[in-house]
């Protein structure tokens, strides 16, 4: 079975891996913006731990549709949502952090997962054979 | 004050709504795929994954933007 859905996910985290670092470099070398930088920070962490959720709820759907399960299960957005205003609450309320830098780094998962899937999708449509059929010879 | 909180009830009810509506049918599509070509599996629930983190994002940021609006109306 040709299965990606594990590594779109780690392109994802390796991608958002790397703006939290770039995150962190700009909190160390530019101090005035630390509210800017720490809302970003955080607003990407909890932007991947829903991207997270998402992947593995994606994954335990289409688990029961192959097995044929007829159990109820939903979506889990409440928990989504629940994640990202845990995320503002804390950046905005607790820490006093820029609340347009928390949703930009909210933003910085679903972002990643538009581009990377729709290179992984290219890639993939890239890669189908049209020599079945004859056309290419 | 009761504009932003009209504005906070706005943003994300009709953020839910969309992304109510089109979790929905990306789902539907996505199981009844899978349940007629099991083999297939792999593909859809990346196509679905994607759909669904794309749908998403918007009612998420629209409920930071509501409590930031709830908030600035305090």
């Amino acid at each position: 079975m040709d299965d990606d859905l594990p590594s779109l996910m780690r392109k994802i985290v390796r991608t958002v891996f790397f703006f939290l670092s770039l995150g962190c470099i700009g909190w160390a070398v530019w101090p005035d913006w630390k509210p800017v930088f720490g809302g970003y920070l955080i607003g990407a962490a909890g932007s991947l731990l829903f991207t997270w959720h998402l992947a593995w709820k994606t994954a335990r759907i289409a688990a029961m549709a192959a097995g044929g399960h007829r159990s109820r299960s939903g979506f889990g957005f409440l928990s989504r949502a629940a994640i990202a205003l845990l995320a503002a609450v804390i950046s905005v309320r607790t820490l006093h952090f820029s609340a347009p830098a928390t949703v930009a780094g909210l933003f910085t998962a679903p972002l990643a997962t538009l581009v990377l899937g729709f290179i992984a999708s290219r890639r993939r449509a890239g890669g189908h054979s049209d020599d079945e059929r004859g056309e290419k010879n | 004050m009761v504009y932003a909180l009209l504005a906070a009830a706005i943003v994300f009810g009709l953020g839910a709504l969309g992304a109510g509506i089109g979790n929905g049918l990306i789902f539907s599509k996505t199981v009844e795929g899978i349940s007629r070509q099991p083999e297939l599996r792999g593909t859809l629930q990346t196509t679905a994954f994607i759909g669904v983190g794309l749908v998403e994002a918007l009612p998420i940021i629209s409920l930071v933007l509501a409590f930031i609006f709830y908030g600035s109306a305090e």
